[in-house]
C-alpha cells in the first residue's frame, strides 16, 4: 500500500517535473525562434517585400527577383559623391539586365542626360519621394540581393564614395564583387 | 450729425482699403530640357525691345543660357560652354544681354565672377581668393544666397581661424570657442568688382540677433539684397534688420508674424549646439526675401514648422507669403499648402510673381520648368 502510495507520488513528481521541463524547454525554443524571427528573418523580408511592392508601384514589369542589385541616384547628400557615383553608373551599368537603376535626381546637380534615352531598358525613372518613405536610407545608395533577400545595403557617403565606385564597375564587369 | 458723417466717411474709407491677395491667373511651362535650379533663373528686362525675359541657365548639361518670353516662347540661347570651365556654379545672373554673370566656386575660400557677352565671349574673369581682416582672422564665404548689387558682391561671410591658431577639430571643446569668435566676428564680406576692393561689415549683428554669448545659435546670417536694401536674418528669430550697404546702419526692423506657425528656433546652451542642429530641420524659417517693382510691394516668403515625428521634404512642407508694403507695413499673409510648390524658386515679373511647381511628383517632366503665375488683387 505504502509503495503504490509512493510509486504514484513518484509517478506524479516525474509527470509534472517532465510537464515543467516541456514548458520551459517549449518556451525557450519559442522565444528562440521569436528572437531569430525578430532579428534576422522577419526584418529582411518585411524591407524586401516593401521593396517588392515599391517596384510593382512604379510599374508592373518590375519584379525584384529579376534583379541582383537596385541602384537608386538622387541629388540628395553629398554633391561630389552623387556626381561621381553617376559618372560610374553611367559608364558600368546602363542595360544591364540584373540591374535596376531607379533614377530620383532631376538634373540640378548631375548630368542626368545619359540616363534619360528611350533606348535604356534598365532605368527607370522615380520622381517623388516614395522610396525615401521605405526608410531604406537617405540619399543615393546601391542595395544588393542574394536568394531573394536583401544582402547589403550601401549608402553613399563621402566616407565609402571610392570603394562604392570600385563595386559599381565589378558589378558592371559582372566579376565576383565583394558584397 | 457730424458724427453719422464721420462714421460714414470711415466705412467708405476702409472699405476702399482692399487688403492685397494672391490670385492664381494661370500655369506656364518652360521647355528647357533640363532642370535648372532657382540659383541659377530669374527675370531681365531687355533696353533694346522693352521685353521682360525669364532666363534659366543650363549649367550642367547642354552649358547654354535660355531666353523665354513670359508666356513661356523660347527667344534666345547663348552659350555659356567657354565660361563654365570651372568647378560649382553658385548662380547666374542676367544684367544686360551682355553682362551675364556667373558666380562659381572651387572652394568657401575661393570663389570667381566671370562676365560673359551675348556670344559666349567672356569679357573678364575675377577671382577672390582668401580674404583676411586685420591680416589676423581668416574666414570663408558661402557660395549660397549672396547678392549682388550694382558693382558688388555681398558675401556671406563665416569667421574660420585666427591665422596663428590651429583650426577647430569639431570636437565640442574647440568648437564652443570657434562659435564665440563667429558671434565676434563680420558677417557680410562687400567685394567691388570695379575697385577690387573688400569690405568685412556687420560684426555686431550676431549679438543683436543675440545677446547672451553663453547660446549657440547656429552659423549663418543670411543676406538678401532688394530694392537699396539689406536684409539680414538668422533661424533663431522672426526679426528681419534691415541696412543700407554704404555705413550698414540698420535702418528698419521687421518682425514676421504668422498665423499658421512659429518661425525661429529658441537658443540653445552652447554644449547643447547639437540639439539645435536637429530643430533646424522641422522649424518654421525666413527662405527669402523678394522686392515687386510693379506693385512696391515685399514678398517675404516663410516655411513653416513641421513634426519632428517625420521629418518633411522641404517641398512638402506648407509655407506663407508676408506681403508688406514699402514702408514695411504687414497688408496680408497668404498661406499655400505643401507638396504643391517649390518655395524656393519665385520670381518676379511684370504680369505676377511665378511660383514653381514642385518636383518631386510622379508625373514630374525633367524637360519642362511648370510654374504658377500668380497676380496680386488689391
Amino acid at each position: 500500500m505504502i509503495y503504490m502510495k509512493l510509486k504514484n507520488n513518484i509517478l506524479l513528481f516525474l509527470f509534472i517535473l517532465s510537464m515543467l521541463s516541456f514548458t520551459f524547454c517549449n518556451g525557450q525554443i519559442s522565444k528562440k525562434i521569436e528572437r531569430d524571427s525578430n532579428t534576422t528573418t522577419i526584418v529582411i523580408d518585411s524591407n524586401y517585400n516593401k521593396l517588392k511592392t515599391y517596384l510593382l508601384k512604379l510599374s508592373d514589369t518590375l519584379h525584384l527577383d529579376n534583379f541582383d542589385a537596385i541602384i537608386f541616384l538622387s541629388e540628395i547628400g553629398c554633391p561630389s559623391c552623387n556626381k561621381n557615383f553617376s559618372n560610374a553608373i553611367a559608364k558600368y551599368l546602363i542595360n544591364k539586365s540584373n540591374v535596376l537603376i531607379i533614377l530620383n535626381a532631376k538634373g540640378y546637380q548631375i548630368n542626368t542626360k545619359p540616363f534619360l534615352s528611350n533606348q535604356l531598358t534598365n532605368v527607370v525613372p522615380d520622381y517623388g519621394n516614395d522610396f525615401y518613405h521605405l526608410h531604406l536610407f537617405f540619399g543615393s545608395g546601391i542595395i544588393l540581393f542574394k536568394d531573394n533577400q536583401i544582402e547589403k545595403i550601401i549608402e553613399i557617403k563621402l566616407e565609402n564614395i571610392e570603394k562604392t565606385i570600385h563595386l559599381v564597375e565589378q558589378i558592371g564587369n559582372d566579376t565576383n564583387y565583394i558584397k | 450729425m457730424n458724427l453719422y458723417i464721420y462714421f460714414f466717411c470711415f466705412i467708405i474709407l476702409t472699405a476702399s482699403c482692399k487688403t492685397p491677395s494672391f490670385v492664381k491667373i494661370k500655369e506656364i511651362c518652360y521647355h528647357t530640357g533640363t532642370a535648372v535650379l532657382w540659383r541659377n533663373s530669374g527675370t531681365f528686362f531687355n533696353q533694346a525691345n522693352h521685353t521682360e525675359y525669364i532666363y534659366f541657365a543650363d549649367v550642367m548639361q547642354e552649358k547654354k543660357l535660355m531666353l523665354f518670353t513670359l508666356n513661356g516662347t523660347l527667344d534666345k540661347e547663348i552659350s555659356l560652354k567657354k565660361a563654365l570651365d570651372w568647378h560649382n556654379v553658385s548662380g547666374v545672373i542676367v544684367k544686360s544681354l551682355d553682362t551675364i554673370i556667373i558666380l562659381d566656386h572651387y572652394s568657401l575660400n575661393s570663389h570667381r565672377i566671370t562676365f560673359t557677352d551675348s556670344s559666349g565671349y567672356c569679357w573678364r574673369k575675377i577671382i577672390i581668393q582668401q580674404t583676411e581682416n586685420n591680416d589676423i582672422f581668416q574666414y570663408r564665404h558661402s557660395p549660397f544666397g549672396n547678392s549682388l548689387c550694382d558693382h558688388s558682391l555681398i558675401l556671406t561671410s563665416i569667421w574660420f581661424k585666427d591665422k596663428n591658431e590651429p583650426q577647430a577639430d569639431g570636437s565640442p571643446e574647440t568648437m564652443q570657442p570657434y562659435y564665440l569668435n563667429l558671434y565676434k566676428s563680420p558677417c557680410v564680406l562687400l567685394f567691388d568688382f570695379h575697385t577690387l576692393k573688400h569690405q568685412f561689415a556687420l560684426d555686431t549683428m550676431w549679438r543683436i540677433f543675440c545677446s547672451d554669448t553663453s547660446l549657440f545659435f547656429g552659423t549663418n546670417i543670411y543676406n538678401t539684397y532688394e530694392n537699396n536694401n539689406l536684409f539680414l536674418y538668422t533661424n533663431i528669430s522672426n526679426k528681419i534688420y534691415v541696412t543700407d550697404i554704404i555705413n550698414f546702419n540698420i535702418k528698419d526692423t521687421i518682425r514676421i508674424n504668422s498665423k499658421y506657425t512659429k518661425i525661429g528656433i529658441n537658443p540653445y546652451p552652447m554644449k547643447e549646439y547639437e540639439k539645435f542642429l536637429q530643430d533646424y530641420l522641422v522649424s518654421g524659417k525666413i527662405l527669402n526675401i523678394l522686392y515687386d517693382k510693379y506693385t512696391r510691394l515685399y514678398y517675404i516668403i516663410t516655411w513653416h514648422e513641421a513634426s519632428k515625428d517625420q521629418i518633411p521634404f522641404f517641398s512638402e512642407r506648407p509655407f506663407s507669403i508676408h506681403i508688406y508694403n514699402h514702408r514695411f507695413k504687414k497688408l496680408n499673409e497668404h498661406y499655400f499648402e505643401g507638396n504643391k510648390y517649390d518655395p524656393r524658386d519665385c520670381i518676379v515679373t511684370k504680369e505676377g510673381l511665378l511660383i514653381k511647381h514642385n518636383d518631386n511628383n510622379k508625373s514630374y517632366n525633367p524637360t519642362t520648368i511648370k510654374y504658377d503665375l500668380y497676380e496680386i488683387k488689391k
